[in-house]
């Protein structure tokens, strides 16, 4: 056994001090998501029956609801422009129905209101409706500056809602309701365990980290100190098949490492203006959207692909010499990683000039990545063992990926799949577990819900438990069959 | 002291009656129900055990089951039955250029290479000038080893493969490549590390090379040990046996 070059203390205190840093930056990142539920907006009513005609000057529409969540964050009014450029402006003023005070108001210029579209009016700070008696709310409109002949009107259904009245210029309109939304979440109610989990998660890592200490001492094998041993051998190989893979790839290429920059971005040209012009997918940021799905399943696919050959291309090494066989598919994925790490700067330049902006929620992205390392890493154990007993396998696998591809929402939006088998797939698919996570920090700017961090972290942890089990297990017969 | 003691080994091989290699061929022969192996024992029962700084060659007809106790012993094979207990790090003297990229040039190979057979990159520094003066490459060693000639990559290969400080070196018939002059080196290269107060592990057909370099032999014969004992015994016996007139 050559020398010990790092002491397992040193790197219990590394583990530790990256998880409690890993902790609190959740903690605070995800602050919004762990204490609130995720919005939910409550139509009154949306399908437009009745319009009330030329909204003018001084008009006054006023309905009230009971509100169904705690916390009311913003409202959305359906307009009918008639289809004509109009002018003035819509106030909407959120009230107390118990005194008549204004709590909150918003305004929108007609002008900007689209025909038969929902406008959202963006409260300064989200209401607690607790507050208010019974929970009504009342949303009074105003227009002011209209003028008939370049104005908009607002739609009805003849709906009961609980606790709902609708007084279009002081005069009440029985059984109807104003066609509005109201964007509403609540306290999730569990906040508190997620300090306490991860606290308990930190005293686990640390009871596990003393034993390992503890039993290095008295000279015993535990499978972290195997595990450490291991990766302190071997390192250097890791390192060797790392590098080579990764300068051979492009070796003989006259822009060498530039297309991992490139080869991302032209794809995402080429299916951007494919879909944006002949489908139309109603997605905001569609180029960052599109292009998160690009990088991600085309890490997806090449490294599995090429960690598919690792033991059958490595047949010449293998049969000499005794090395750790885990290593080969391992270093493909680190080798291919090193593209996906290359090909995220163009994704962030695309996010931020397209305005999606760079948030304090970038920082959970190494969480994302290193699962998803993980599960790729668990897929190529799969494939670089099967792959030795049924060589089927390279050729299928090519199949199956742009099938997978195609059932994942990366070129369309998730809604498309609505009413289709697809869209329960979509529970049991890690690859869109993993797309939503990225897209809701790089899209949005805010961390993604508590349940993703797990959906992430349970599909890495599950297929690299199976795909390291089957390695194992047929790892013994490889020599019999290359 | 016992450097590699190999305990009651055998090797079962279960041969298909084809390679079966995809998954038509697998179902197919699955529904026939022809899926038969024959068992076929390349190893059975053997033991022995090498001491610290002995030279041991392995002898035998071939199919004797050499490169299978080889490969055992290096671990890359396990046994069906009996296990290997090894007191040292294992180095195999590489099938020169197996683990080589074309695409790197002559250094990045040696630290490829190097890497593979387990040497650390402080060692593999150290003894870099030494490899490269004994492969006589010189400037060469900067460009891609595609653009190599035949004799240029065996001499890499060799510089590589013979750099070794293992306590355990176990060689596949002795290495002599290249030109006379290169030949010449390459073998005294391989003497002087056998001699060289390692333990060695030897499998030739050389009989001199087997009685100018062991110290103990084991002589392999359809799986089994057939004898192991001092050289200059087991040579004679197995010569002996070559020449029986009811064995030809």
């Amino acid at each position: 056994m050559s020398q010990r070059k790092i002491s397992s203390k040193k790197i219990c205190a590394v583990i530790l001090a990256v998880y409690a840093v890993c902790a609190v930056l959740f903690l605070v990142i995800a602050r919004d998501q762990i204490i609130y539920t995720s919005d939910e907006t409550y139509q009154l009513a949306n399908s437009a029956q009745r319009d009330l005609g030329e909204l003018t000057d001084g008009m006054e529409i006023l309905q009230t609801f009971r509100s169904k969540h705690r916390y009311l964050k913003n409202v959305e009014g359906y307009f009918l422009t008639y289809g004509r450029e109009n002018s003035g402006t819509v106030r909407l003023e959120v009230l107390d129905m118990e005194d008549g005070s204004v709590l909150s108001e918003s305004s929108a210029d007609l002008s900007q209101l689209g025909n038969g579209e929902w406008q959202t009016f963006a409260l300064d700070s989200p209401i607690d409706t607790w507050e208010l008696k019974d929970g009504i709310v009342g949303l009074r409109f105003m227009f002011e500056g209209c003028e008939a002949g370049s104005t908009v009107t607002m739609t009805v259904q003849d709906i009961q809602t609980d606790g709902g009245s609708l007084t279009v210029n002081g005069e009440a309109v029985e059984g109807s309701s104003l066609c509005v939304g109201a964007v509403q979440y609540n306290d999730s109610g569990h906040a508190v365990w997620y300090p306490i989990a991860l606290g308990i998660g930190l005293a686990v890592l640390l009871v596990f980290c003393v034993w390992n200490i503890l039993a290095e001492k008295k000279g015993k094998m535990t499978i972290g100190l195997r595990f450490l041993y291991m990766l302190e051998r071997y390192d250097f190989l890791l390192r060797q098949l790392v590098s080579r893979d990764f300068k051979t790839k492009y070796k003989r290429s006259f822009f060498g490492v530039l297309w991992s920059l490139l080869n991302p971005l032209l794809t995402m040209g080429v299916q951007y203006v494919v879909y944006s012009r002949i489908f139309r997918f109603d997605i905001p940021a569609y180029p960052v959207y599109l292009l998160t799905g690009v990088v991600f399943f085309n890490f997806f696919t090449d490294s599995t692909t090429q960690a598919m050959n690792a033991i059958t291309g490595n047949a010449s090494l293998i049969t000499k010499v005794y090395v750790p066989k885990y290593i080969y598919p391992v270093s493909k994925v680190l080798s291919s990683s090193i593209n996906l790490f290359l090909s995220l700067i163009p994704l962030f330049l695309v996010a931020w000039l397209t305005g999606c902006g760079i948030s304090w929620a970038y920082l959970m992205i190494p969480f994302g990545l290193v699962c998803f390392l993980l599960f790729v890493t668990g897929v190529s154990f799969f494939l670089s063992a099967a792959m030795v007993f049924f060589r089927d396998i390279q050729f299928l696998w090519g199949v199956f990926t742009m099938l997978w591809m195609y059932a994942t929402p990366i070129i369309y939006p998730l809604s498309l799949l609505e009413g289709t088998f697809l869209l329960p797939f979509q529970r049991v698919n890690p690859m869109y577990y993993f797309m939503t996570f990225f897209r809701t920090i790089i899209m949005d700017g805010v961390s993604p819900e508590p349940t993703q961090y797990l959906m992430c972290l349970l599909s890495a942890l599950i297929v690299l438990l199976l795909g390291g089990l089957f390695f194992r297990k047929t790892q013994d017969q490889f020599i019999l069959h290359i | 002291m016992v450097m590699i003691r190999v305990n009651d080994v055998s090797m079962r091989f279960l041969m298909a009656n084809d390679n079966i290699t995809s998954i038509k061929e697998f179902v197919t022969a699955f529904l026939k129900r022809k899926l038969k192996f024959k068992e076929f024992w390349a190893l059975d029962h053997v033991s022995f055990e090498v001491n610290k700084g002995e030279v041991v060659g392995i002898i035998g007809r071939n199919g004797a089951g050499k490169s299978t106790t080889l490969k055992i012993i290096s671990g890359i094979l396990k046994p069906t039955r009996g296990n290997v207990e090894r007191y040292g790090n294992i180095v195999p003297m590489l099938e020169l250029g197996s683990g080589f990229d074309m695409d790197l040039s002559g250094k990045e190979n040696i630290f490829l290479n190097g890497a593979i057979l387990g040497y650390s990159k402080e060692f593999l520094e150290s003894k870099y000038d030494e490899i490269l003066a004994f492969s006589e490459l010189g400037d060469f060693i900067y460009s891609p080893i595609r653009n190599y000639s035949s004799g240029m990559l065996m001499r890499l290969a060799f510089s590589i493969a013979t750099v070794v400080e293992p306590e355990i070196l176990i060689v596949d018939e002795i290495l002599a490549v290249g030109d006379e002059n290169f030949q010449k080196k390459s073998k005294q290269r391989m003497m002087e590390l056998m001699s060289g107060g390692t333990t060695v592990l030897f499998v030739s057909h050389s009989m001199y090379q087997i009685r100018e370099m062991c110290d103990r032999v084991v002589w392999l014969e359809g799986g089994t040990v057939k004898m192991f004992g001092p050289t200059a015994e087991v040579c004679d016996a197995y010569d002996i046996s070559g020449t029986d007139p009811r064995r030809q």
